[in-house]
């Protein structure tokens, strides 16, 4: 009876050509604009920022050259303004990410004159404070790195001022040596944060995430779509004949369960070999576990789809409950956003939805190079959350089976 | 009134059903169904045939009552259910499956077993006269064919009790009759078959018995013959036909003369003894302000007993 079930099921969906697109390409086109949209930006950072070189000396043009060629991650487009009421006026209108003005008003750079302003004014738009803090971390570090003498400079007047005396001999060799520095500042460079990359090195970029993440909420959301099959409501004749045959809707239940599984298996592995293809993704040589993630998201989401659907009264509002539940479930497990941008109470809750559990096992395998042995909980989690799904759309069914 | 008799072997029996729609539904409906007859439903909308035709199928909690077929329960036992064949009135079908893969899929639903359902639907697809259309897909074949592949879905199991919601409703006269030939064969075989109709005539000509239902419950059980020689005994069934659709006031005056309204707003049915009888009625109705335009006595029909027991017709 369920191989009839889901013969039925399966044929329905194979002569329905816009399901079939809508199934196979849809995902696949959004995975690919997810990962050339949001991959490079973990990767790389690139600010808009509007510069103003209010004090015009030597030193603040030696910052503002600096300062706009970036460094390491981030990288700047500069939008040069005459003074601070362009700058507040260019972010004001999210031309620019954040703004930068070096102060007229401001103590000169390099000078210990706590009594003036700070040199540079920092100008944010609060709906973009990352790009304002990245851009912040710049500026001290290129001030650091590309301007030593001046950072020196700066010390050696507080030492004078407040700890010792220097003599004209010693003020004339440190001058020589500043001089120096400005020449090669390089030669100042004793960075306190080394960094070291300890994953990554499997598939060599973060795509694996996102097809993952694209994976799992296109399975989310063709379950709902192909567990709303013979639903209609509660007197349509399609369920008055299935409910009223030897075992009800059972049968039904489990062949979609088994479809839905199948096509969700299907659609993680076509995001893969897209990734494969497009982005050079190892799928061939973790095509063994990738299966058995996918296969285990695709049950997950058949349960959980299952469960929703027959919850419901009516086709209409298994189809609100159904959409709204993926899209849900989606966001706080981690399909539109990387979960460690989250709240913590999000974060924790996370790990009540299928996603967060799959981009675990995703990112295991091809992010982080582990083993089999990493996917045993993720895999375990997922196919026990698809089974008691399963058992729980059966228990909904009796209102559907007997009105 | 004419009750449901009790049978020895019982292909399915509904006793005191209640079943509350917001006052339609069932109302203490009990019916006795006996193996290998066939029984019709007739009665206006509303009466509960659908819904005795679910219950029967095991699909309603019933308020109060029982459903038993000769296999149990179908409410709470699948082998109940297993031998039953139910063909609600909108032809139930995956639409983007042909009609031989719908026979097949719901022939195997059913309980027969996979290898065996070819043959099964093929079967059922030739009694149906289907077979140029088997390998159509259910989603392009016109209402009547929809409705023929929705049966022979419905007894491609060979099931013992077959529940036909209007089986015939909206299908030509060709089809008609291989829906009919189905229904007889399905007795020769040893099965019961309870069906609805709106037409009396057809109820008449191929059921053994007729329960007649208003209100949700059976206002009389019996064959056709039996029922009609019941209502009018000896009297011949006269018909009236005023030239206008008679007014409320003129209506009710004429229902108080024992005469009926039918389906067509000019016409009224009664019974009368003999012709003086009946043209002694037209000086009354006349002073009602109804002119009337013809009398006419003829053979008494199950179609005047409906109309007696209900006070309505079949909603034809």
């Amino acid at each position: 009876m369920i191989r009839a079930a889901l013969r039925a099921t399966a044929l329905g969906f194979l002569r329905d050509r816009g399901a079939l697109a809508m199934a196979a390409v849809v995902p696949v086109a959004v995975f690919l604009v997810f990962a050339a949209v949001f991959a490079p930006s973990a990767e790389r950072l690139h600010l808009t920022v509007a510069l103003a070189d209010e004090q015009a000396t030597p030193e603040s043009a030696r910052l503002a050259r600096a300062v706009g060629e970036g460094s390491g991650r981030v990288s700047l487009g500069l939008l040069p303004c005459a003074d601070a009421p362009c700058v507040r006026e260019q972010v004001r209108r999210g031309a620019a990410d954040a703004g930068l003005v070096i102060r007229r008003d401001g103590r000169p750079l390099g000078s210990a004159d706590a009594g003036r302003p700070a040199p540079v004014l920092l100008v944010r738009d609060r709906s973009r404070t990352a790009a304002a803090e990245a851009l912040a971390g710049l500026v001290e570090r290129r001030f650091v790195e590309a301007m030593p003498d001046v950072a020196l400079q700066g010390v050696v007047e507080l030492l004078e001022d407040q700890f010792v005396e220097l003599t004209d001999g010693q003020r004339a060799e440190i001058a020589d040596g500043l001089a120096e520095l400005r020449d090669d500042p390089a030669g100042a460079a004793a960075p306190l944060v080394a960094t070291e990359d300890v994953a990554g090195g499997v598939a060599g970029d973060l795509v694996a995430y996102y097809a993952g993440a694209v994976a799992v909420m296109f399975a989310l959301f063709s379950a709902a779509h192909a567990a709303l099959g013979t639903l209609e409501d509660r007197t349509s004749p399609l369920l008055e004949r299935l409910a009223s045959g030897p075992a009800r809707l059972t049968p039904m239940l489990q062949g979609q369960f088994w479809f839905i599984v199948a096509l969700g298996t299907a659609q993680v592995l076509l995001m893969f070999t897209a990734g494969w293809l497009v982005h050079g993704l190892e799928l061939p040589r973790l095509l063994a576990p990738t299966l058995a993630v996918g296969t285990a998201v695709a049950a997950c989401a058949a349960g959980i789809a299952l469960a929703v659907t027959t919850a419901c009264r009516s086709r209409r509002q298994a189809e609100v409950a159904g959409n709204v539940t993926a899209l849900l479930v989606s966001a706080v497990g981690g399909s539109m956003i990387p979960r460690h941008l989250m709240p913590a109470t999000l974060q924790a809750a996370g790990w009540l939805t299928p996603n967060a559990w799959a981009l675990r096992a995703f990112t295991d395998v091809y992010w982080r190079g582990l083993g089999w042995e990493a996917l045993v909980v993720p895999v375990a989690v997922l196919w026990g959350a698809g089974l008691a799904g399963l058992a729980l759309a059966r228990r909904h069914a009796r209102q559907w089976e007997l009105s | 009134m004419i009750e449901p008799r009790a049978a020895s072997t019982t292909a399915l029996s509904l006793r005191d059903a209640w079943r509350d729609f917001g006052g339609r539904g069932l109302a203490g409906l009990s019916l006795d169904v006996p193996a290998a007859r066939v029984v019709a439903l007739v009665g206006p909308n509303g009466a509960g045939k659908s819904t005795l035709l679910r219950a029967a199928a095991g699909r309603l909690r019933l308020d109060r009552g029982s459903v038993t077929t000769a296999s149990g329960d179908p409410r709470s036992a699948a082998e109940a259910r297993r031998t039953i064949g139910f063909v609600p009135q909108e032809p139930a079908l995956f639409g983007a499956l042909t009609v031989r893969e719908n026979v097949e899929v719901f022939a195997v639903l059913g309980g027969v077993a996979r290898r065996a359902a070819p043959a099964a639907a093929a079967r059922a697809v030739q009694r149906l006269g289907l077979e140029s259309e088997a390998n159509r897909r259910a989603a392009v074949l016109s209402g009547g064919q929809r409705k023929r592949a929705s049966l022979a879905a419905g007894i491609a199991h060979a099931p013992r009790l077959a529940l036909l919601d209007e089986p015939t409703a909206g299908v030509d006269p060709a089809a008609r009759r291989h829906v009919h030939a189905v229904i007889r064969q399905l007795r020769e075989d040893a099965g019961s078959v309870v069906f609805s109709t709106h037409d009396v005539e057809e109820a008449e000509e191929l059921a053994d018995e007729v329960a007649i239902l208003a209100d949700g419950a059976v206002r009389a059980y019996g064959p056709a013959r039996a029922l009609v020689q019941g209502v009018f005994g000896g009297d011949r069934e006269l018909v009236l036909t005023v030239a206008a659709p008679a007014g409320e006031d003129a209506a009710r005056g004429i229902a108080a003369l024992g005469l009926f309204a039918t389906a067509d707003p000019r016409r009224f049915v009664g019974r009368a003894t003999n012709p003086a009888a009946a043209a002694a009625l037209v000086p009354r109705v006349e002073a009602l302000g109804a002119h009337v335009v013809e009398t006419r006595l003829r053979e008494p029909a199950l179609r005047g007993v409906l109309l007696r027991l209900t006070g309505r017709d079949s909603g034809e």
